[in-house]
């Protein structure tokens, strides 16, 4: 399907990130936004990177394909392997090879992330002249046929819009449509409903479910809401100030978080099927300001369960690379 | 504009008001502060006007000639020991002049700055404040004024009237330097109208013209002093530019764009009356400019980098 | 667009006769006569000078025949030069004027926008801050200060140059880069925050995730953004440019319109200075027109109504 050559041995992920830090050098000092990451993405797999705004989701993922601004972004440490090539560090030129072509990405707001002084078609057109070597004709009609599989009413009339002539869902379609017009390997999907109605965004997740299927396309899907993984991906990784905390495969996690912050977020979801009455929690307190990182665990200061030691220690990894959590305290089975 | 440029977090209402006056300014003077062209600028400025006002006093005081002081068996004398500049054809030291054309210079920036940031302030808020047709015809009226070739008819109205001293030099440069100020204010003023102090204050039956001037346009100062700021150094031009073409200040009044016209005359044969106060035109107008650039970047952050 | 176009180029009648009318009331109403000056002519010659113009007539009369005639292209006869119409002298000094303004704002656009990419592009390095400080450098060299200097060095001490005249290439040099250069530093303060403005840009991120080359996103995603500011400012700055060729003329003996006008209105030479007005006037509001076609025509967003 792919035209790419594998060049990984079998069994090998798509994807390794390994102690991946990224931090930012600001007047307040530097920013350790994000800190020893790793995480591995399978073929075929759909990964949930779940985290509030400012968790470090979106940077570690724009760090894969070198998209952090340097400066004031520089990496310490960290290896990103990607079809068994390491990324991190590749000349901007062979990274300009991948992104948009192996690699591709949506981002959050369809309104600002498309150009708004160009046709949907050049918007697209550039695509397969800078990756398939297209003429423009030949990468008009593929775009217009990328636009179909999309779901993009009358895409004929529509590739010659520009995008405040289109609806939100439409925009976002197009989007969506550009990711996808060079079949890339790895789909990074950066909070890709949050800016939409809600109508539209059960549509935008179905369409991106239906292509993953049809394309055998990995999938990160960067969200803060809970919601949107649950029916979307295979394994969810819960990322806290720049770290993860938790990670294991979606019903496990659902069913048995063990990091308190991971039990917050999941009653923080208002859920069809709750008991009335039941209140919908808010996790207390604010996220710790990434210049200036509590002591110990992270999420100490506003955790219920924390004792004196995680205000003083890191919390280590406990259990495997099915499901692990960096916790002192973890929520044992069928606690709230 | 991306939420990472913004200082601070923004403030909306009434109670915010008291606390946004007092760390507004503070906050523009620690940016004006660290902005080392803008100091280097508004040092330089001061030294220029020192230079200026007092330079020509001490020359008559200390040597006893003045600008005007004609020596005509030493004239057209290039840069010596006592006379810095050189003289003129007429034997007037080239220095002395300089400085009282800066002096001019300054003096026609300032005041024409003034009166065109009165006017335009005036203008637009009372444009503002009434708002509906009023408004609409007064903005109107500045829209037309704005697209006429103005500075033609600045040029027109003083060589009809022949009109070249300084009173119908202020009205012509005021003519032409009110018009975005009054658009400014009246922008702000149409924003400001509808917050609570604002009503609160015509609740309580104080009159349109009170609320204006004590309400309306200590809210509005920051824009005004920007403008002010950036408008100095353009009156100066104009000024000079007038003078350039013979239509400014008179003889045997020197300002500096009448000395680079003599200077561009006769640069031929005496470099030194062109270059000094060429050179001196654009050392006042490159202060000027770098402390308005300045007072615009502290005062109102958003501009920044924006012509 | 075609209905935007027509309707603003018949909005232009309006406005120009309203400058007409404007201007001629100014001129006509001040004191003096464009005979007066002239010492030892009998009164009856002058008598007959006056209604050899029309101007023993009543003042609305003057103005609707000078209306009339304008309609039909005729901008009146010269009392300076009266071997000369108005159509003549402007017909003689329109082209070179046109000539050193528009190689005037060429170069203030090639120059401004490359040195505003640099700027935006490189923010807060050696290479903005010498772009901007150039500007700045710039921006206070006003044309009567910049020409008189650039004649001195390159016309009469270099010799590369000529400092004045006309007729050949190289004469337009000179006064072309003078009257650019504080426009050209505008545009580049004006390109480097338009720049800047769509530097951060969430659709310039997405044209970066595409993997398009550098330069690709700059022309293509980001000049048209970029750009508008500069576009706003070209309507302003074609109008100061005209009004600065009148300095520039001067300086470099440049047989232009500019002299004229300073002339004109000095000695009361009303049909002249009317019809300087008139056509400066018409060309302005025409330029603005474009600019505004071209401000549609970059940014889709606007709409024509």
């Amino acid at each position: 399907m792919s035209a790419h050559a594998n060049t990984g041995g079998a069994g090998e992920p798509l994807l390794r990130v390994d102690d991946l830090a990224v931090h930012f050098e600001t007047d307040e000092g530097v920013v350790k936004a994000v800190d020893g990451v790793s995480f591995e993405v399978q073929r075929g797999e759909v990964l949930g990177i779940v985290g509030e705004s400012g968790s470090g989701k979106s940077v570690a993922n724009q760090a894969i394909v070198g998209l952090v601004p340097r400066p004031p972004g520089f990496y310490p440490r960290g290896r990103i392997h990607f079809d068994g090539q390491q990324v991190l560090g590749l000349s901007e030129r062979k990274l300009r090879d991948i992104r948009g072509n192996r690699i591709a990405m949506i981002f959050q707001d369809p309104m600002t992330s498309l150009n708004p002084y160009l046709k949907v078609e050049r918007q697209l057109t550039e695509l397969l002249e800078r990756h398939r070597n297209l003429d423009r004709r030949k990468a008009r009609t593929g775009a217009i046929d990328m636009l179909v599989q999309v779901g993009m009413p009358e895409a004929e009339r529509r590739v010659d819009a520009y995008p405040h002539e289109l609806s939100g869902g439409m925009r976002q379609r197009v989007m969506i449509a550009m990711a996808l017009l060079c079949e890339p390997e790895l789909l990074i999907a950066d909070e890709p409903t949050t800016a939409l109605d809600v109508t539209i965004q059960a549509q935008v997740l179905d369409l991106i479910r239906d292509l993953q299927a049809r394309l055998g396309t990995s999938v990160i899907l960067i969200t803060h809401d809970l919601g949107v993984v649950a029916g979307m991906a295979h394994r969810v990784a819960v990322m806290y100030a720049g770290r993860i905390v938790e990670q294991a495969d979606t019903d496990t996690l659902f069913a048995a978080p063990r990091h308190p912050y991971t039990g917050g977020l999941l009653r923080s979801v208002p859920r069809i099927d709750s008991e009335p009455g039941r209140a919908i929690e808010a996790i207390k307190g604010l996220p710790p300001n990434p210049a200036a990182l509590p002591a110990g665990c992270f999420f100490s200061p506003r955790c219920g369960r924390a004792s004196e030691r995680c205000g003083q220690v890191y919390p280590d990894r406990d259990g495997d690379a099915g499901h692990y959590v960096h916790c002192h305290h973890p929520l044992s089975e069928g606690e709230p | 504009m991306t939420a990472g440029e913004q200082d601070g977090p923004p403030v909306a209402g009434q109670g915010a008001e008291l606390v946004r006056g007092v760390s507004l300014w503070q906050d523009a003077w620690a940016r004006l502060k660290r902005n080392r062209m803008a100091m280097i600028g508004a040092a330089n400025t001061l030294l220029l006007v020192f230079l200026c006002f007092l330079g020509p006093i001490a020359v008559r005081a200390v040597w006893g000639y003045g600008y005007e002081t004609q020596d005509l068996a030493y004239g057209a004398r290039p840069p010596n020991a006592e006379h810095w500049f050189g003289t003129d054809f007429f034997g007037r030291d080239l220095l002395t002049r300089v400085l009282y054309g800066g002096q001019i210079s300054l003096t026609v920036g300032l005041l024409a700055a003034t009166v065109a940031a009165t006017v335009g302030t005036l203008y637009g808020a009372v444009s503002g404040y009434l708002g509906g047709r009023v408004d609409n015809l007064m903005m109107r009226i500045v829209d037309v004024i704005y697209a006429l070739p103005y500075m033609f008819l600045v040029i027109i109205l003083i060589a009809i009237f022949q009109a070249t001293n300084l009173v119908s030099l202020f009205v012509g440069l005021g003519m032409v330097g009110w018009l975005m100020t009054a658009r400014i204010v009246r922008g702000q003023i149409l924003s400001l109208k509808e917050r609570e102090f604002v009503q609160a204050a015509r609740s309580m039956g104080v009159s349109g013209p009170t609320t204006i001037v004590r309400h309306l346009i200590p809210n509005t100062l920051g824009p005004i002093i920007v403008y002010f700021t950036l408008t100095v150094p353009s009156m100066i031009l104009q000024e000079a530019f007038l003078s350039f073409l013979g239509l400014g200040v008179q003889a045997p009044r020197p300002s500096l764009g009448a000395l680079i016209n003599d200077g561009a005359q006769h640069m031929t044969v005496f470099w030194w009356e062109l270059v000094f106060p060429a050179t001196a035109m654009a050392v006042l107008l490159f202060s000027l400019n770098f402390v308005g650039d300045g007072v615009r970047d502290a005062l109102d952050p958003q501009m920044r980098g924006r012509g | 667009m075609t209905r935007f176009i027509v309707g603003r180029v018949l909005g232009l009648i309006p406005t120009l006769l309203v400058i007409v009318t404007l201007s001629f009331f100014v001129i006509r109403l001040a004191p003096g006569s464009p005979f007066t000056t002239e010492r030892g002519v009998p009164k009856e010659v002058v008598e007959e000078l006056q209604a050899h113009y029309g101007f023993d007539r009543p003042f609305q009369e003057q103005l609707f025949n000078y209306l009339a005639n304008l309609a039909s292209g005729n901008l009146g006869l010269s009392t300076k030069y009266p071997q000369r119409t108005v159509n003549e002298i402007i017909a003689a000094g329109f082209p070179p004027t046109l000539l050193i303004g528009s190689f005037a704002l060429l170069w203030a656009l090639l120059f401004g926008v490359s040195a505003g990419i640099i700027g935006a592009m490189r923010q807060n390095t050696v290479f903005d801050y010498g772009a901007m400080s150039l500007a700045m450098v710039g921006i206070s060299l006003p044309t009567f200060v910049l020409g008189p200097l650039l004649a001195l060095v390159f016309g009469l001490t270099l010799y590369v140059l000529p400092p004045a005249g006309w007729g050949a290439a190289r004469h337009v040099v000179l006064p072309a880069v003078t009257l650019g250069t504080v426009y050209a530093a505008y545009v580049a303060r004006l390109t480097r925050g338009g720049m800047l403005e769509v530097v951060r840009a969430d659709f310039v991120r997405t044209a970066r995730a595409k993997g398009l080359s550098e330069q690709l996103i700059i022309w293509r995603h980001m000049l048209r953004g970029g750009l508008l500011p500069v576009v706003t400012f070209l309507g302003p700055a074609i109008a100061n440019i005209l009004v600065g060729s009148v300095v520039v003329e001067k300086i470099f003996a440049v047989p232009g319109i500019g002299p004229y006008f300073v002339d004109a209105a000095f000695n009361r030479d009303y049909f002249l200075v009317m019809g300087i007005v008139v056509v400066y006037s018409a060309f302005l509001l025409v330029m603005n027109l474009i600019v505004d076609v071209l401000y549609g025509f970059l940014d889709p967003r606007v709409r024509y109504t």
